[in-house]
């Protein structure tokens, strides 16, 4: 019954969908790390997945997490961290300023350092604590975000943007390299470590009022995805813009088309998730539409179930809109096929120039 | 002073009771401000502004900031949440009464919350951001403009989509169900317009259609692939009504969503569709064509003046009875200019009047003159442009059902507008000029006649709705050329129904003013 129910819709599908490495063995990773978390060491690093597997990938750089077990470190921002486990950074000995801080830290502990009247912070790998946290626009109204923060160490790190937001780790030094599409022209970015500790950072981005940009993110389990045919195009066609075929900005920049980004990390455990469909509306080549579908997996841990996301798209008064949604997810023996929703969010109307 | 006066008390014999606070028997005492007065009653239903109570009077109606309600059948006033529920037309349930709700919530600061179980069964709750108390629910069931009907008479919706009036058996039913005359003026109020629209793959080379080869490929005289939305749909209803009885057509793939005709066509050159102007997509749009030719676009002026002949206005019906106070105010939201720009952006084509300079008109002026001859004379051409001379055309037009005096309903709701805004002030000080026109059948004499009653009758129903305006601050005049600025061919029934009408002109009285 319930399947007849959701089938009136008009589509099921059953299609294997692949969406990459991190996806394929989230499940598998993310039961790691809940094991790492158990002990109380949140600590994880972060290693190019072009190391973990062969498989072939696309061109945006992907980052596969790997648990990797440190024992006996801490990382905190209101403790001394102690010396580093690591032995690729006791080769030697070096003469370097950080190096000698962090002998000297070693030494003399409670020694106030910069900034004045807070305890001297410094990483495990010798590093000053201070968060840095930059934006730099790039091609396809995207900002390229760096979050330094060596006390963060393979940590988890919520960035908002407006009401966007994806939850990522950081890697082993504790830096972060994402790029996000701007939704307005001056976009502000804050990161929020799980300690309540932020950063905030900015950019201009005079070419985001050129793109029109739809997202849909959640947290956790439920797998959903957005799929945008642009002009008239169907499944697998070269018009049909999804996770498995995301596209790159570059495909924009040229005019070509719209692309995807999937943000967040899959593994971790309660993360946000978003994926950000983009078309270079203002610069379309001719009149068209992008008709704009999200499908949710029917697993066997959302089958039967109320799921949650949001959506933000364009206000039909003007502006970006934020939207709660639940999903009804049709009954258990419909596992495996996907509920698919046409009209959640609105189609794209191109105008020509 | 007698402060019971304040509180209003509607007599209501329905004995229907109000779904959205269904409230089980019980007793209730309510007391004006006053104290002054004492009603003892079985609350029968509260919808966040009204009391309905069965009392030894009968059934009351009290509003109820009047009064105090004392009892174990009083409801909480403060945690009354409105539901609202739309059945009825895809065309209309799937982006436009959506963006409508998204865009009342956004404007009233309220909180926003989709929850799905498909495509055609969703609903928005809508809640107050400080707080996160729940103030609304709308529920949403997508499915065709005949299912809207039942569901309104069923009473399983309070507002049925729709895209054609309700048939005479609907109407029939509803007087049954005590649902009062489907038929009244009232009960429709047009949301906005849309039109059927022939569509092409696009580097096909047709970029116009005559009626006639449209309707050959409909019955299969010519034998295409052809694509049509499915029969219990209200686009496919009105084909029928507008194009040809559902029984000639051709043996067509049936599609459930507009989106989809269009697509399809799109991706099949030689094929052919009949899709909405609201949703065309990538497919050509083709101008139609009369008989004599003419032929016409369907653009948002031609299906604001309904001179396109394919013209769908999209109709929210009520019910016979009062909805909650936030559901009264989303049908006042819907006829704002806010609104009116939201479903502009949607993609459909709102009623805000636009003014169309004669110098834009250049095509109906050339008809005209195409026309002349011996029934309409060079000298009635001149005498028309002298009288429209220095005016524009105001896209607000009203037509006429077949042989009779009534206005269609996208009329009947302009009536109400423009008198909205002659009361408003918004023709102060300009002339605006009614001009009445026929179609050619029957002589020429006697269609300037029947052009100029049509027009005198406009004035008198607009003079009756706009009762607060000063119609000394403004001219109102009516005139009738018959049959001499023709829109469409008068050798078919179609052309002959876009050409009867009457037009509004508006001239700025410059000359007047000082």
């Amino acid at each position: 019954m319930e399947k007849r129910k959701f089938s009136m819709a008009g589509t099921v599908f059953s299609l294997a969908i692949a969406t990459g490495f991190v996806m394929q063995n989230g499940d598998a990773i993310a039961s790691k790390l809940g094991m790492e978390h158990s002990n109380g060491i949140g600590v994880y690093t972060v290693q190019d997945i072009q190391s973990v597997s062969a498989s072939a990938l696309q061109t945006t750089p992907r980052l596969a997490v790997v648990p990797t077990r440190i024992p006996h470190v801490q990382v905190s921002s209101e403790t001394t961290a102690p010396l580093p486990q690591d032995p690729s950074a006791q080769q030697g000995f070096t003469t370097s300023a950080d190096s000698l801080a962090r002998r000297m830290s070693d030494v003399e502990p409670e020694l106030p350092k910069t900034p004045p009247g807070r305890h001297h912070q410094i990483s495990a790998f010798g590093l000053p604590c201070d968060v840095t946290f930059l934006a730099d626009p790039s091609a396809a109204a995207m900002v390229d975000l760096t979050l330094t923060a060596p006390c963060y160490a393979g940590s988890r790190v919520t960035i908002e943007h407006g009401d966007l937001k994806f939850t990522a780790v950081t890697d082993t030094v504790g830096t972060l390299s994402i790029s996000v599409p701007a939704l307005t022209a001056t976009a502000t970015f804050k990161a929020h470590f799980d300690n309540g500790a932020t950063a905030e950072t900015m950019a201009t981005v005079p070419g985001a009022d050129s793109f029109e940009r739809v997202a849909l993110q959640w947290q956790g389990v439920p797998a959903m995805h957005i799929h945008a045919f642009e002009n008239g195009s169907t499944y697998d066609e070269p018009g049909h813009v999804t996770a498995d075929a995301p596209r790159s900005p570059d495909f924009a920049q040229n005019r070509e088309g719209g692309f995807l980004t999937q943000l967040g990390n899959g593994a971790v455990p309660g993360g946000w998730l978003a994926e950000i469909y983009s078309y270079p509306a203002a610069n379309a080549r001719a009149a068209g539409i992008i008709r704009l579908n999200i499908e949710a997996e029917i697993s066997a841990q959302t089958c039967g179930r109320e799921v949650f996301a949001e959506t933000l798209q364009n206000s039909p008064v003007g502006g970006f809109q934020t939207a709660e949604l639940s999903l009804s997810m049709p009954g258990c023996d419909a596992i495996g096929d996907f509920l698919v929703l046409k009209h959640v969010l609105r189609d794209m109307k191109l105008a020509a120039k | 002073m007698n402060r019971w006066h304040k509180i209003r008390l509607f007599g209501v014999t329905v004995g229907v009771a109000l779904w959205a606070w269904a409230a089980a028997a019980q007793d209730v005492v309510l007391t004006s401000r006053d104290g002054a007065i004492t009603l003892e009653g079985t609350l029968l239903s509260y919808d966040g502004e009204f009391f309905r109570i069965e009392s030894t009077y009968g059934a009351l109606t009290l509003d109820a900031q009047g009064v105090t309600c004392v009892g174990p059948g009083c409801p909480d006033l403060g945690a009354f949440i409105a539901d609202i529920r739309l059945s009825g037309a895809a065309t209309m349930g799937t982006v436009l009464m959506p963006a409508l709700v998204e865009s009342f919530g956004a404007t009233r600061g309220l909180r926003l919350r989709r929850a799905v179980t498909d495509d055609a069964h969703f609903r928005y709750e809508l809640s107050e951001s400080a707080g996160d108390r729940l103030v609304a629910r709308f529920h949403f069931r997508v499915s065709t403009t005949d299912e809207g009907f039942a569901d309104l008479l069923a009473e399983e919706a309070d507002l049925a989509m729709a895209l054609r009036e309700a048939r005479a058996d609907e109407v029939e039913r509803g007087q049954d169900a005590g649902l009062g005359d489907l038929s009244a003026p009232r009960r429709a109020r047009v949301v906005a317009l849309d039109g059927l629209v022939p569509v092409v793959a696009r580097g096909d080379g047709r970029r116009q259609i005559a009626v006639a080869d449209m309707v050959d490929l409909l019955t299969g005289a010519v034998d295409a692939p052809v694509y049509l939305r499915d029969a219990a749909s209200g686009v496919a209803q009105g084909m029928a009504q507008l194009l040809l009885p559902a029984d000639a057509m051709v043996q067509a793939t049936r599609l459930a969503d507009n989106a989809a005709v269009a697509d399809a066509v799109a991706r099949r050159p030689g094929s052919f569709g009949i899709a909405v102007f609201s949703e065309t997509g990538v497919a050509q749009a083709l101008d139609v064509a009369g008989v004599c030719g003419r032929p016409i676009a369907a653009s948002i002026e031609s299906l604001k003046t309904e001179d396109y002949p394919l013209a769908t206005p999209l109709l929210l019906y009520t019910p016979g009875r009062r909805l909650p106070l936030i559901g009264r105010e989303f049908l006042q939201f819907i006829g704002t200019p806010v609104a009116q720009a939201v479903i502009r952006r949607a993609g459909f084509v709102d009623q805000m009047p636009d003014r169309i300079p004669m110098a834009a008109q250049g095509r109906r002026l050339q008809n005209a003159v195409a026309a002349a001859g011996e029934e309409v004379t060079l000298a009635d051409l001149q005498d028309m442009l002298a009288a429209l001379d220095g005016a524009d055309r105001l896209t607000t037009t009203f037509r006429f059902r077949d042989g009779a005096t009534r206005m269609d309903a996208q009329s009947e709701g302009n009536i109400e507008r423009l008198a909205r805004d002659i009361e408003a002030g918004l023709h102060d000080g300009q002339e605006v000029v009614l001009v009445g026109f026929s179609d050619g059948q029957g002589p020429a004499a006697t269609n300037k006649q029947l052009s100029l009653r049509r027009a005198e009758a406009t004035r008198a129903a607009l003079r009756e709705e706009a009762t607060l305006a000063d119609f000394s601050r403004l001219k109102l005049s009516a005139t009738g050329f018959g049959e001499a600025l023709p829109i469409g061919c008068d050798e078919d029934a179609w052309g002959r129904k876009v050409n009867r009408r009457v037009e509004v002109w508006i001239r700025d009285r410059v000359t007047d003013q000082r």
